[in-house]
């Protein structure tokens, strides 16, 4: 394991902002932390950082308590937070000496790492810019350069696509699956459920303070894979062919919007022949049909959406 | 090496602030030479000659002694010397105001003195701050002597060139009180460096602003390696416009600076220190950067105000208050060796020490917060 976080406890006065957190980072793996906002995924992630002191619990990286051994820690992180930190009065090539002086790198090997950092992020050209000339993409890139220039072995990145052009988020993500190819291990948090989907190999769902999902995108899919939704778009819609369809045995919910149908029905039950038939009886037509199998937003909708209302 | 990086980050990303570098140089000496050119109270005033009478009824070697003495050009040059007819008119003369001093030679002195009996020269004057007074005692000193010197058979008495009691010192006014534009070159810089506490404010804020304090915290460096870093990087820069501002007005304004020049960059180099380390102590506590430039400002200028930096002070109230302030050891210390005016020594140990209890501050502040 690369990080063990067991029963991390924080606390501000009276307010408990993390509640006995625990979860696991295997070494090499890009591992997604979700959750809504004010759930504690940040806050998890400042003292994972060093940026905040935690109250209880252990939190060890590569198996060394990180409150004890805090500077080795910290020479084998990388740190993409999520605001742009950067010195906007220094170059772009500046910015990279300063921070790789701080990590130890000196003489030829600063000079070779920053070459590479600037290249692996495509800002070779602009090197001799001030990123305050840089626009919001450009700036992320740099954000992550200044990350990994000492070849951390743990990368911590907190949203580091908000705000900034597809185009430019699309190579941020394909930066990152090429560094996780290269050795280093990733923790990512997103509320973007697409870029968790496409490069996060396991997932954490945090809600008020607590980890309440834990494991790989099938894993916790299976954890609600009790429902499918099927969506029928008709010629037409009306109040009887609705309530026929929602006394079918298997049928969940049924609702409409406009000529749309959206049947909630469990898996395994054989109700979908008997909503065809419902609905050719009245004499509306089916102009397509999709179904949907449980997702991760529908996993983070019904897990968080039950702890909410608890 | 990392207070090392830091020290030199701070120091280029202060030197590419140029709006507030060119103020900070710019302002004091606009200031010194606008308010330089006002020679106002810093001209020395001429002193008048103090009205003094005497009488001198001795028609002998004494009275005659006496005579050449208050006739002098030497006397003439501080003393309006008149003759006056009655020993009680004199004396109501003084009373009066109109003589600051009046001596009356009594008839006979000579021979009584030749007889071995002792004469008393009769004295009149206003007492404390009377300046004729010691002139007649030094005469009657000197005549006591050569007389005895005669006694013993010295032919030829010398009753003292009588220029000699009246001391020509002539006082050596230039280079020695500052002119408007000398005082105001000191007293400027040194708020100009006040005020560039900014500075080591902005190292601290200004990281806040831009999330770069997040970077340093999670970089493997200590906060005390932070705080001394940027300690040093703001002194740096400070010094650098010290510098530029000291040779602008000593060269180009003729500002007189007539002191060693290790004890100018000395002093300047100290006071850097203190004045950035102020700004951080600022910084930490307030963590806002308008409330931290607020509180500069009002600190700067009451600094400034008690250590004479807008005009002289000269009362016992705010010589004690000006000992809290560091700019007014700094500027004595210069006063003192370019002016011989107050105590070098002690003004220099007392803004080394001002300046390691400001710096100490600093430190255990910074050494938790300085990032």
């Amino acid at each position: 394991m690369i990080v063990e976080v067991k029963n991390l406890i924080k606390r501000y006065q009276d307010f408990v902002a993390l509640d006995h957190i625990g979860f696991t980072v295997k070494e090499g793996e890009i591992f997604g932390l979700l959750g809504p906002n004010g759930a504690g995924k940040t806050t998890t992630i400042s003292i994972l950082s060093g940026f905040t002191k935690y109250d209880g619990g252990e939190v060890k990286f590569l198996g060394k308590e990180v409150r004890r051994h805090e500077m080795e820690v910290k020479r084998e992180l990388g740190i993409v937070p999520q605001d742009i930190a950067l010195f906007e009065d220094l170059t772009a090539w500046e910015n990279l000496d300063y921070f790789g002086r701080l990590y130890g790198l000196r003489g030829k090997l600063l000079n070779a790492r920053i070459k590479e950092a600037l290249e692996f992020t495509g800002l070779s050209d602009r090197k001799k810019d001030r990123p305050k000339k840089f626009s919001g993409g450009m700036k992320r890139r740099l954000n992550i350069a200044c990350a990994i220039l000492h070849h951390p072995k743990l990368i911590i990145m907190d949203e580091p696509t908000v705000g900034i052009d597809p185009q430019s988020r699309n190579h941020i993500l394909q930066s990152i699956k090429e560094l996780n190819r290269m050795g280093s291990s990733i923790i990512y948090t997103s509320h973007y459920m697409e870029e968790v989907r496409e490069i996060c190999t396991r997932i954490a769902i945090v809600d008020h303070g607590r980890v309440i999902a834990n494991g790989t995108q099938s894993e916790l899919t299976s954890l609600i894979a009790t429902e499918e939704k099927v969506i029928i778009e008709l010629s037409s819609v009306n109040y009887t062919m609705i309530e026929g369809i929602k006394r079918v045995h298997g049928v969940r919910e049924c609702a409409a919007q406009g000529n749309r149908l959206e049947v909630i029905g469990k898996i395994g039950e054989k109700y979908l022949s008997k909503v065809i038939q419902i609905v050719s009886e009245s004499d509306a037509e089916i102009v397509s049909m999709q179904m949907e199998k449980p997702s991760l937003e529908s996993v983070f909708l019904t897990l968080t959406g039950r702890s909410l209302r608890d | 090496m990392k207070i090392r990086t830091v020290a030199y980050y701070t120091f280029l990303r202060h030197l590419r602030d140029y709006i507030a570098i060119l103020a900070l140089i710019a302002f004091p000496i606009a200031i010194t030479i606008i308010l330089g050119a006002d020679e106002g109270g810093f001209k020395p005033r001429v002193v008048e000659q103090v009205p003094v009478g005497y009488l001198n009824e001795d028609g002998g070697a004494l009275g005659a002694a006496f005579d050449k003495l208050m006739t002098s050009d030497a006397t003439g040059k501080t003393f309006e010397v008149r003759k006056v007819e009655d020993a009680d008119q004199g004396e109501e003369m003084v009373r009066s105001g109109e003589l600051d001093g009046f001596v009356h030679v009594p008839a006979d002195a000579s021979n009584r003195l030749n007889l071995g009996d002792s004469v008393r020269l009769e004295y009149y004057g206003k007492g404390k701050g009377d300046s004729f007074q010691p002139m007649v005692e030094s005469f009657i000193r000197s005549y006591n002597l050569n007389a005895t010197l005669l006694r013993l058979g010295d032919k030829s008495p010398d009753s003292g060139d009588s220029g000699e009691l009246v001391r020509e010192d002539q006082v050596e006014t230039e280079g020695k009180i500052p002119r408007a534009i000398d005082y105001y070159a000191i007293s400027f810089l040194l708020q100009a460096i006040l005020y560039g506490g900014l500075l080591g404010m902005f190292a601290i804020t200004k990281n806040n602003g831009n999330h770069s304090h997040s970077r340093l915290l999670a970089a493997p460096v200590r906060g005390s390696q932070v705080m001394l870093g940027k300690w040093i990087g703001s002194t740096g820069m400070l010094f650098l416009i010290a510098v530029i501002i000291f040779v602008t007005t000593k060269y180009g304004y003729e500002a007189n600076w007539d002191a060693r020049i290790g004890l100018i960059l000395t002093v300047l180099l100290l006071f850097c220190a203190v004045s950035a380390a102020l700004g951080m102590i600022i910084a930490y506590l307030t963590r806002s950067t308008m409330v931290a430039s607020l509180v500069l400002v009002i600190v700067t200028t009451f600094f400034s105000v008690v250590a004479g930096g807008y005009s002289p002070m000269e009362s016992k109230v705010m010589e004690t208050i000006s000992k809290f302030a560091p700019s007014s050891y700094a500027q004595n210390a210069l006063f003192a060796d370019i002016y011989d005016k107050g105590d070098l020594s002690s003004n220099l140990l007392g803004l080394l020490a001002y300046s390691f209890i400001v710096v100490f501050l600093a430190f255990l502040m910074g050494r938790r917060k300085a990032i």
